[in-house]
């Protein structure tokens, strides 16, 4: 009789013990890979606007493509991922090559941050100097985000998001009909 | 009631093991998720640096003809509008980075020139402007451990062939395409280059003849000369170019045997002239006299022919005197030849080789000559890791070509990428 109350007792002793590493692990398991999943899917979605942004200036920079022409194009963008909203930041700097800035090359860097949880992606796309990213603001995803891209003609206040130089590509970060500065 | 308690450890200990192992599996199960996510956010990745290359010039834009390091890495051609057209003076210089030729160094007249030479073709490049692949993926802004490989390869596999020596100046052009499949109805423009009979030490002139054809559902046309004006010249080359569903390519064939170049030519990318050199600059054989030729450019007209003209040359005469007072050792043509071909008639005289006719052909741009270009790192090594592997079809100087990118995670064997 006592034998089989010591059996009991180790065996539910060595259940609470599986059970319990299960659950830790599992746990564990189960934050690391919505950590890991989230961060991708942001990274993903960072990915595919710095593409989308990278294409629309590879485009208008086609010489086919007249000065003074605008392009609007829609993002399409999902207004939340893995649950969460987002907010986008997209920022420009030149290349470096170890230390020295290499001014021919635009590296722009299109950043995605979960509105009100931890966690954000970086994707860079390589774009020309002559590009000119005007939306300096972070901005809320939406689906009704898009961009515009001018190219410019190098009059002066022709166009809002152009510097004063024929054949630069101004973009911006376009909502309503309105551009985002 | 040692059984008994031997069964309950053995028991709890299997329980243990079970939850341990679906831990592992389960855990192994989302590692496979996150890993399928990486690849396709590599792939974008990839997508964005190929188009990148591909679609953007670099700079300065015309980086391919000058001797310096490019301060941006792009292959377009910046004197097109098209997409995807590259600029055949970039990927000249790939070509010279490409690991098939870097060790073909040769030196001639105190400069270092890289030996192009393939099959019928005798190029030379000067040397010094290789591409450092370090450096392009600093260009390219690619950090970390990633790495890639770019191939350049003719979109169209054109294959030309005599038929039976007894069926008169017949051929056959079988036509591929780029997997290796047979293209029926494509149609092929062909031109045959031939020699007229040449007197005293004089190089004989060229003549040219086009014909029409197209692939059968075998993806075999024929062409028949001697139908055309009975003509059965013994030195010739066939230049073949084959129109496939908007696809152009080029393919060859000579009389001449490789071992009879008599003739190199020297090629700096962009550049419209040629220098040629005679092949005992490099070469001892075969046995060296003096070359009397005459040159002509070969252009596509744009209607699937060639249009022809003599080019003006600095000298008619070639010889492999090494002396500085010596006239002939090299003779420049000028002409519109990067988009085209350089056609040249030797008659070799003196030191017994005064019977000598030679026809060859020089294919003054990459893509003419159907040359492959392979850039970056190739992708071998000992784990398995996934690679993003695109493709597209791009044109160099008209010349449809499969442009090939793979690009991975240096982090061990590669495996769905480049064969």
């Amino acid at each position: 009789m006592a034998d089989v109350v010591i059996g009991n007792v180790i065996l539910t002793g060595a259940l609470a013990v599986a059970l319990i590493l299960f659950v830790a692990a599992s746990s564990g398991l189960s934050v690391l890979y919505t950590t890991r999943v989230r961060s991708e899917l942001l990274y993903g979605a960072a990915e595919d606007i710095a593409q989308i942004v990278q294409q629309a200036y590879l485009l208008a920079n086609n010489s086919q493509v007249k000065l003074g022409s605008n392009i609007t194009q829609e993002l399409r963008l999902p207004y939340e991922i893995a649950g969460y909203g987002y907010t986008i930041t997209v920022t420009n700097s030149p290349l470096k090559i170890g230390t020295i800035s290499d001014t021919r090359v635009t590296v722009l860097t299109v950043t995605l941050a979960f509105a009100g949880v931890p966690g954000s992606a970086s994707s860079s796309v390589l774009v020309g100097a002559n590009i000119n990213w005007y939306s300096t603001v972070t901005v809320y995803a939406s689906q009704s985000l898009g961009l515009l891209i001018d190219k410019c003609t190098g009059v002066p206040g022709n166009h809002p998001i152009c510097p004063d130089i024929a054949g630069d590509i101004g973009i911006a970060f376009y909502l309503n009909g309105k551009v985002i500065d | 009631m040692v059984s008994e308690m031997i069964d309950y450890v053995a028991a709890a200990i299997g329980i243990v093991i079970i939850f341990v192992g679906g831990v592992f599996i389960f855990g192994g199960m989302l590692s496979n998720g996150i890993a399928y996510s990486t690849q396709k956010n590599d792939i974008v990745h990839a997508q964005s640096l190929f188009d990148y290359m591909l679609l953007s010039a670099g700079s300065p834009s015309n980086w391919g003809t000058r001797a310096g390091d490019p301060k941006a890495f792009g292959l377009a051609n910046p004197s097109t509008a098209q997409p995807y057209s590259l600029s055949q003076a970039s990927v000249m210089r790939l070509l010279e980075s490409s690991a098939t030729f870097t060790n073909q160094i040769v030196s001639f007249h105190g400069k270092n020139y890289l030996n192009l030479t393939e099959g019928y073709f005798s190029l030379l490049v000067p040397y010094g402007s290789t591409l450092n692949y370090t450096y392009v993926k600093e260009l390219l802004n690619i950090q970390g451990s990633y790495e890639f490989y770019l191939t350049l390869q003719p979109a169209l596999n054109i294959l030309v062939r005599p038929l039976a020596s007894t069926e008169g100046l017949k051929f056959a052009v079988f036509v591929t395409n780029f997997y290796g499949s047979p293209l029926s109805g494509a149609t092929i423009n062909a031109t045959l280059i031939f020699l007229g009979s040449g007197s005293g030490n004089k190089p004989s002139l060229i003549y040219i003849t086009d014909q029409s054809s197209a692939t059968n559902a075998t993806g075999v046309g024929l062409l028949n000369f001697e139908s055309q004006s009975g003509l059965t010249p013994s030195v010739y080359a066939l230049l073949v170019s084959v129109t496939s569903a908007g696809l152009l390519g080029y393919g060859y064939y000579t009389s001449m045997q490789p071992s009879q170049i008599e003739a190199y030519a020297v090629v700096q990318p962009g550049m419209n002239n040629v220098t040629l050199i005679q092949h005992c600059a490099l070469v001892t054989e075969p046995s060296c006299g003096v070359d009397n030729f005459n040159a002509t450019s070969a252009l596509p007209n744009g209607e699937g022919g060639l249009s022809t003209a003599n080019l003006s040359c600095t000298t008619y005469t070639l010889n492999a005197g090494k002396g500085g007072g010596n006239g002939h050792s090299s003779s420049t043509c000028v002409g519109v030849l990067n988009s085209g071909f350089l056609l040249v008639s030797i008659k070799q005289v003196g030191n017994g080789q005064k019977s000598n006719n030679i026809l060859e052909i020089f294919p003054l741009n990459p893509a003419l000559g159907n040359l492959e270009v392979n850039f970056g790192l190739n992708p071998v090594s000992t784990q398995s890791v996934g690679a993003a592997s695109l493709s597209r079809v791009v044109t160099i100087s008209g010349v449809s070509y499969m442009a090939t990118f793979v690009y991975w995670p240096d982090q061990g064997a590669v495996y769905g990428g480049f064969p």
